[in-house]
């Protein structure tokens, strides 16, 4: 089982892709944050081995919060999950395991597993 | 390639200052010059030398009317230089004023036979004149008289022939002036064969119509220009420049079109000249301004433009005589005019404005045949091409074209990428993709709730994508159904954090212009509320004050800096920011997009339209 935290200012979509990481039954969601900052707070205790993290949050980019993670808890696999993939190339700089796009599917979603 | 397109511009220039001045006027032999009132041309062969100027010195009578046999016995007062205006000449160690009368003399040896028909080119003396060869009167201008009264002033640039009365003859040309501040002898006069006259008379009214013609037929389409597109002022100054640089250039050059004006007097020719003269340098200094705005140049204008109302309030109301008694401070105007307008056009091409250097080099390329004319004018330098003002000019307008075709060019380029990041921005593939996230999600728990906002959704799409045009109207009912369903996706998404409330006017059919309340709600949302994570409430009012339509999005949210307001109005961003909204506005009603807005308490965007009925179509 992995360990997973979800941040996404979106309630719908983190409980979409709740309901997602469990049906692969390899994921263990210890959490799901709509504030990206007690998002960040709780990987820091919590420290799950993988984030999945939106990127365009208003009141923090998914490119800030993953920094911050990775500042906090090196090591972390960030999954950037988001709408549109105008940010691909920087979200790779910032060694992110792996960049999805909403709405997401299952068969995606084991591919990503798979590099866990 | 820029550099490719100004070389190539300078040499088609070059090309054409040479080209067609040389073919037009090389003919005029130069080494003929006038000797003590007496001109020997004995060795000029006329057919192979062709036309000689009479410049040099002449006898000067003056306060006389003399004919030739009077001159047996009179002695000339002076020996001046021609062309001249007589206020140059002393007399008893007095300077001769503008206003007076007098006679001027050359005598002509030449090695023609008699009867030879020869031809005079006379421009114009101030302001009246006639001339005699021997006691044969060839041609004259006006009346002229010793008195004011009896004057009757005229400009009318002419060729003459005469038979020679024998290879030596006089040329008497009596000239009076009581219209203009300066008088006398002030344009060369030129002789030769009939044929070669007349042709070198026509060459200069081809010269003249075809500048005349290609001011005209551009000023016709810049002035047509700016009935269509309103917004660009500098279309408009570039016209009237053009009409009044027509009217300049014909009064003080060949007076092609001013003679056709049966009855038109020698004073009101020069209350056009004058005046177009300012208003010439006015609008050049009005266009570089819409060009190449800058503080410099704003202030230069208001500046100018008092200065242009005085001299046109002088011009008006005081005698001809009067005004163009300060000929020489209005060279200084205009000189301080083209200097400021060189300065305009440099600080333009210095800060890589649009087209800067194009302008700068029709700016150069004109400026250097008036320097060129004005030298030749005043014999500082010998040309075989004469004048050149009309090739600058010609070049001047060409390149000012070219100017407007790259302008029409990027007009449309940008109203293309424009309208497409318009259409982009409404896509919002962001938006789009997050919704239908939001439909999975919503649906495993709730799929009637799901399947209501799939209808929101269509109706958003289809509102969206019937944009036609940021001048399009729709229905006020439409756009609150649009705004309606965008919401509605939005509080899926975000729930409780985005509250609303709503307050609209009971008639919703007027018409109202098309995507704009939705995008200013949207930006309330995502920059106002979504920021905070508790979220917040925006309150959306339409009012029907009777004659307008007042909107208001306000929402309780982070709040803008006040420093940052007009950079919101001003500067476009990717979606349909409040810039676009903002500049719509102004396009269709002159009016702006008003902020408010506080730090840490919210903001509120209003604005107001016409209020405009539905329109009853057949089909309604």
């Amino acid at each position: 089982m992995i360990s997973a935290v979800l941040i996404d200012d979106e309630r719908p979509a983190l409980r979409e892709l709740e309901y997602l990481l469990r049906g692969t039954g390899n994921i263990d969601v210890m959490g799901m944050y709509a504030d990206p900052q007690k998002g960040i707070e709780a990987v820091a205790q919590l420290k799950p081995q993988a984030v999945f993290l939106d990127i365009s949050m208003p009141q923090l980019t998914g490119m800030d919060a993953a920094s911050m993670i990775l500042d906090q808890c090196p090591g972390t696999h960030i999954v950037f999950v988001t709408a549109y993939d105008q940010y691909a190339v920087e979200a790779f700089e910032l060694y992110a395991l792996d960049y999805i796009l909403k709405p997401v599917t299952k068969e995606r979603l084991e591919k990503t597993l798979k590099r866990l | 390639m820029k550099k490719f397109w100004c070389a190539l511009l300078i040499f088609i220039t070059l090309f054409l200052c040479f080209g067609l001045s040389g073919c037009s006027k090389s003919t005029v032999k130069e080494t003929a010059q006038a000797l003590n009132g007496t001109m020997d041309v004995t060795d000029w062969d006329i057919e192979s030398d062709g036309i000689i100027s009479l410049n040099g010195p002449w006898e000067f009578y003056w306060k006389q009317f003399l004919t030739s046999s009077e001159m047996l016995d009179a002695e000339p007062d002076l020996l001046v230089q021609v062309p001249s205006t007589w206020n140059e000449y002393s007399l008893d160690g007095q300077r001769l004023p503008g206003e007076g009368y007098g006679t001027y003399r050359l005598h002509v040896k030449t090695g023609l036979l008699q009867g030879k028909i020869l031809g005079l080119r006379i421009q114009t003396f101030s302001s009246a004149y006639r001339l005699f060869v021997d006691d044969k009167l060839v041609a004259q201008n006006g009346n002229i008289s010793s008195t004011a009264s009896e004057e009757v002033g005229e400009y009318k640039p002419q060729a003459v022939f005469f038979s020679a009365p024998s290879n030596e003859f006089d040329i008497i040309i009596q000239v009076s002036n009581h219209q203009y501040a300066r008088g006398g002898f002030w344009c060369p006069v030129y002789i030769g064969s009939q044929s070669q006259i007349a042709e070198f008379s026509d060459s200069i009214l081809m010269k003249n119509m075809f500048v005349i013609g290609a001011f005209l037929i551009v000023a016709l389409f810049y002035i047509a220009s700016f009935f269509l597109m309103k917004e660009n002022k500098a279309n408009l100054f570039f016209g009237l420049l053009c009409l009044f640089a027509i009217m300049a250039y014909d009064t003080s050059g060949q007076l092609a079109l001013s003679k056709t004006i049966t009855g038109i007097s020698l004073n009101t020719v020069i209350f056009i000249w004058y005046s177009s003269c300012i208003w010439v340098e006015m609008f050049v200094l009005l266009y570089m301004n819409e060009l190449f705005e800058s503080r410099f140049s704003r202030i230069i204008i208001k500046v100018f433009a008092v200065v242009v109302i005085a001299l046109q309030l002088l011009y008006t109301l005081a005698p001809t005589q009067v005004y163009t008694a300060f000929g020489r401070i209005g060279n200084y105007i205009e000189d301080f005019c083209m200097f400021s307008a060189a300065i305009i056009a440099i600080m333009g091409a210095i800060k890589r404005k649009k087209n800067g250097w194009l302008n700068l080099i029709s700016l150069i390329i004109l400026l250097v045949t008036v320097v060129h004319d004005t030298l030749y004018y005043t014999n500082v330098i010998k040309s075989s091409h004469g004048e050149i003002l009309y090739v600058g000019l010609f070049a001047f307008l060409l390149i000012q074209m070219l100017i407007k075709a790259i302008s029409i060019k990027d007009y449309y380029e940008n109203k293309n990428t424009a309208e497409l990041k318009f259409l982009q921005a409404q896509i919002k593939p962001h938006f789009l993709y997050n919704s239908i996230n939001t439909f999975i999600s919503v649906s495993r728990y709730d799929p009637d709730r799901a399947r209501e906002l799939m209808a929101d959704f269509s109706e958003y799409l289809r509102k969206s994508f019937d944009f036609k045009g940021t001048g399009q109207l729709v229905l006020l009912k439409d756009e609150l159904k649009l705004t309606q369903a965008y919401l509605n996706i939005e509080q899926a998404r975000f729930e409780e954090r985005v509250e609303v409330s709503f307050e609209f006017p009971e008639n919703q059919e007027v018409m109202v212009p098309s995507c704009m309340l939705q995008p200013v709600v949207e930006n309330a949302i995502i920059h106002g509320i979504l920021p905070k994570p508790e979220g917040g409430r925006i309150d959306i009012r339409v009012k029907d004050r009777g004659g307008a339509l007042r909107f208001s999005v306000k929402d309780d949210g982070v709040g803008i800096n006040p420093q940052e307001i007009p950079h919101i109005t001003e500067k476009y961003t990717n979606g349909v920011g409040l810039a676009n909204i903002s500049q719509r506005l102004s396009v269709l009603y002159g009016k702006k997009l008003r902020i408010k807005s506080e730090v840490g308490k919210g903001t509120e965007v209003s604005w107001e339209i016409p209020r405009i009925a539905r329109k009853r179509r057949k089909s309604d």
